[in-house]
């Protein structure tokens, strides 16, 4: 069951929503569609869906083109954002909703509704509630319900457009993993929209990431976050510092500081490059093996994380040390190691760089660079 | 939502008016309700029967009376059901969908409220008028419009045009279209969708928008005066009636008659409440 | 074409419904309205215009719709204040009436209010003690206009008065302001848009009101005829032109007055910060 997406175009008035958006997904994945809010993600989605006309591209489901067929025909399930529950009727009838408007000929007879319904709400474990209304419900089980609906008429794909959007943060951890799970056991191509990176990364086994209507990278997460395409999308995944300086004579300069390159990239010459440096990329040492020095100006437990920003000091030359663009070196340690190292605001303790990419210019790929740790 | 229980314990001598300024706001108040709303609705009573239960009697079962309820209702009848399918149609496409021309088409359905009734009926004499646009066409064709049926009907169904679509539009807008979608989105036919879902989450706002229009296409009068010609046991609604009497001097027998549309204000005040709180109910349900 | 939000069904039915209906109910007989006064000259139209009767109709209208409109603030002001703040007997039936002028056709109204006023009436007589005519008087129009239009103003104050944030009364006093001072510098600016959207209603009504009017007026040329009498009038002497020019006027003037209401409301909110 997989969807092809080829060149899809759509504008409201001057601002293009999609802009050339083609897009492959194969069948039984688990996809996210992952942008800040107004980058075209929802549209996309729901272009997919059927509810949004594009102006121009085409959308195939199984190698069919669809982009003109009614939404009825596409045999796709959608979960809303806000649920769209039909609040006048039970959880039971919402669910059996979909059962219910097939034509006389395709309707399965009562009894069997009533077990599907049942099944249907056994799996999502919310069938004692069958008899209450959506207003009595609480968000998670809400969106559950939502699910349960869109799953009764045994659609080929779901789409889900901000599942998790409306919900506290400790539900939401929860309905993601149940997700992943009932994904595995469903196995139908499922398509979800988030602005959140860390539940595209938790959830899809494939990121789409979106921005101003394209898209900057599509990838498993772990190939995303690795090795990002953009600029946009090192920073909207996961934390980056980002270095001004250049790249000559085989190093890296920002400001005074200088980053020595291996070998190979001796003959490199790059006016106005930014390095993206990873803060977990980042080793404190103690003593004065260090390249440079920084002083740490704050210390924020994150549980089995510390994450510590610090400025850079004046080197025995008297420059600056290297520019960031926040000012500040984000940088991210372990418990252990940041117990072992006994760190605290105030101290003075040198950097050593284990991994930087950059990008040149826009277009091109990023160029990953591992820093070998001398010997 | 019940964001401050601890509201009420609060005290806050200071930010309320003294007891003496409180006492005659409120005396006021209570003064302007019971000159201007409560005192005419007795008066109705009072001079309906101010000649006794018979000559009361006498003039609601009057032949005449019997004939302009009937005119009346038929007008109301037929006048309602079809302005709520145009309220109905407009909401649809003003609260669903974009388009170009859309803000312009929700002023136009407000336009027959800022338009004098006298003028309301006015132009359809223009049109099917002796020196009008059919310059008497349909009616030397045996099918007169105005001073008969039609053209009541038509001036009535101007004046309540907007009643339906107005209530109808903002709630609609309020309301947002993903049920709508979803219900698309599991396989519902349109047809499917606009009753088991449109309808049912509007109905309030719907019998609101139905009462209302219904009270102003019964007790429509300045429109009406103008299209119908008076002819009593023909053209005569209810209101047109109790002028006819009232300016034939028989007070009694035009406060008889009045008392009947004044039954139907006060039915319409109490059905009016039932539905606003139902929809408070319905809308507090819903977001909570 | 259109572009729609959704592929929602139903749009070019729902569009050809209503614009159908709109055409055939309100634009074409209107626009007969415009096209019949074309047929008389400019000099024609000024001719049916500039009479003396025509005029005084106009002046009657105008004045007493504005003095009605401008009582209903301060009335309406008062009785939205009151059911929205202070316990009262009966609240909700009373709150339930305040919608009767809306509910009760206005031949019935004009009636009633005529019996009450007239000089012998109910309450006319006590007038007539002081030497005060009101009905058969442009006193007795205002009168009415004012139980049709008191509604306009309450309904459009009381809800932005139940959503006024008492905290802000409450800083305002703790900041030293007396109730008044209060009242006159937290309370109203917010109020003044629904307040200038009640009196704009109001006024738009008592121009076009003619059932509740024309039995309380005495319909006196020059004196107590308003407006839309005259367009009756005009029309019962088969001088459709001169009705015609009359109403097209009046709609014009009418049109201006509420651009000018809806221009001065858009400013004060803007001035105020509640767009």
């Amino acid at each position: 069951m997989s969807i092809h997406v080829n060149q899809l175009t759509k504008r409201y008035g001057n601002f293009t929503a999609l802009d050339d958006i083609s897009l492959s997904i194969d069948d039984g994945e688990l996809v996210a569609l992952l942008g800040p809010s107004g980058c075209g993600k929802t549209t996309l989605l729901r272009s997919i869906a059927g509810m949004e006309f594009a102006d121009s591209g085409s959308i195939l489901l199984e190698g069919r083109d669809m982009t003109f067929e009614p939404i009825r025909h596409r045999q796709v399930g959608f979960v809303f954002q806000h649920y769209a529950l039909f609040n006048h009727m039970s959880v039971f009838e919402n669910v059996a909703y979909g059962l219910r408007v097939k034509p006389r000929a395709q309707r399965p007879p009562e009894a069997e509704i009533r077990r599907r319904v049942h099944e249907l709400l056994d799996l999502v474990q919310l069938d004692w509630l069958a008899r209450r209304f959506p207003p009595q419900l609480s968000g998670g089980q809400r969106q559950r319900i939502a699910l349960a609906r869109a799953l009764a008429v045994e659609p080929r794909y779901l789409l889900l457009d901000e599942p998790f959007g409306a919900l506290d943060a400790n539900v939401r951890k929860e309905l993601r993993g149940w997700l992943r799970r009932l994904h595995e056991e469903l196995h139908v191509t499922s398509l979800f929209v988030t602005h959140d990176q860390e539940e595209a990364m938790e959830v899809a086994s494939r990121i789409v990431v979106m921005n101003h209507g394209r898209i900057e990278q599509l990838g498993t997460p772990a190939k995303i976050y690795d090795t990002p395409r953009t600029p946009f999308v090192s920073t909207f995944i996961g934390n980056v510092n980002v270095f001004r300086g250049c790249v000559r004579n085989g190093a890296f300069h920002s400001g005074s500081w200088r980053l020595p390159l291996p070998r190979t990239l001796d003959t490199l010459h790059l006016a106005e490059q930014n390095a993206y440096i990873r803060p977990h990329d980042i080793e404190i040492l103690r003593g004065p093996a260090a390249d440079w020095q920084v002083s740490i100006r704050h210390v924020q437990p994150m549980g089995s994380r510390y994450h510590l920003e610090a400025v850079p000091v004046a080197d025995a030359s008297g420059g600056p040390g290297p520019e960031t663009e926040s000012g500040r070196i984000t940088i991210e340690l372990t418990r252990q190691a940041f117990k072992a190292l006994a760190l605290d605001v105030g101290h003075r303790v040198g950097l050593r760089i284990h991994h930087v990419h950059w990008f040149h210019g826009a277009a091109t790929p990023q160029q990953p660079i591992d820093i070998p740790a001398p010997a | 939502m019940n964001s401050t229980p601890h509201r009420h314990i609060v005290a806050r001598p200071q930010a309320d008016e003294t007891p003496l300024v409180r006492y005659l706001l409120s005396s006021l108040a209570m003064a302007i309700i019971g000159l201007f709303l409560i005192l005419p609705l007795v008066a109705v009573l009072v001079e309906a029967f101010r000649d006794g239960w018979q000559t009361y009697m006498t003039a609601i079962t009057d032949r005449y009376t019997r004939h302009a309820i009937g005119l009346t209702l038929f007008a109301a009848l037929v006048c309602v059901p079809l302005n709520t399918l145009f309220g109905v149609a407009a909401a649809w496409c003003i609260a669903r969908f974009e388009f170009p021309g859309r803000s312009l088409l929700t002023t136009l359905i407000d336009l027959p409220f800022s338009v004098s009734p006298v003028i309301a009926g006015l132009v359809f004499i223009l049109i099917f008028g002796a020196q009008g646009w059919f310059d008497g066409w349909f009616a030397a064709n045996g099918f007169p419009i105005l001073f008969a049926l039609p053209g009541i009907v038509l001036a009535t169904m101007f004046v309540t045009l907007p009643f339906v679509a107005r209530e109808l539009i903002p709630l609609m807008q309020q309301q947002g279209a993903e049920q709508e979608e979803a219900a698309i989105m599991l396989g519902a036919s349109p047809w499917r969708m606009l009753w088991t879902i449109t309808l049912p989450r509007i109905k309030w706002g719907l019998l609101y928008g139905v009462i209302l229009c219904n009270a102003r296409a019964m007790g429509e009068f300045g429109a009406v005066s103008v299209v119908s010609g008076h002819i009593r046991g023909s053209t005569n609604t209810l209101p047109l009636h109790v002028e006819i009497l009232y300016n034939e001097y028989q007070f009694s027998a035009a406060f008889a008659v009045a008392t009947l549309l004044a039954g139907l204000a006060i039915v319409t005040l109490i059905a009016k409440s039932i539905v606003e709180w139902r929809q408070q109910r319905q809308w507090e349900s819903a977001s909570s | 074409m259109s572009h729609r939000k959704t592929r929602l069904p139903g749009f070019g039915l729902s569009l050809g419904i209503t614009v159908f209906t709109l055409s055939l109910l309100v634009l074409i007989p209107l626009s007969a309205l415009v096209t019949q006064s074309a047929e008389l000259s400019l000099g024609g139209m000024w001719h049916a215009l500039a009479d003396r009767r025509v005029l005084a109709a106009f002046r009657v209208s105008f004045s007493t719709a504005f003095a009605a409109a401008f009582t209903n603030v301060l009335l309406g002001l008062v009785v939205a204040w009151v059911l929205v703040r202070y316990p009262l007997p009966f609240k909700r039936s009373l709150d339930a009436l305040i919608d009767l002028p809306f509910a009760l056709p206005t031949a019935v109204a004009g009636i009633v209010l005529t019996t009450l006023y007239a000089p012998n009436g109910w309450l006319g007589q006590f007038f007539t003690d002081w030497g005060i005519r009101i009905a058969f008087t442009p006193m007795g129009i205002v009168v009415a206009l004012i139980f049709i239009g008191l509604p306009f103003v309450v309904r459009t104050v009381e809800p932005v008065l139940q959503e006024l944030d008492r905290q802000q009364e409450e800083a305002s006093t703790s900041l030293g302001a007396s109730r008044w001072q209060t009242f006159y510098r937290v309370l109203l600016p917010p109020l003044v848009p629904a307040i200038l959207t009640g009196f704009s209603l109001a006024f738009a009504r008592g121009l076009g009101e003619y059932g509740s009017v024309i039995f309380i007026a005495g319909n006196m040329p020059m004196k107590s005829e308003i407006v839309p009498l005259l367009i009756v009038t005009k029309l019962e002497q088969y001088d459709y032109a001169g009705a015609t020019v009359i109403a097209l006027a009046s709609l014009v003037v009418a049109f201006i007055m509420l651009l000018v209401v809806n221009g001065l409301q858009h400013w004060t909110r803007q001035r105020t910060g509640q767009d």
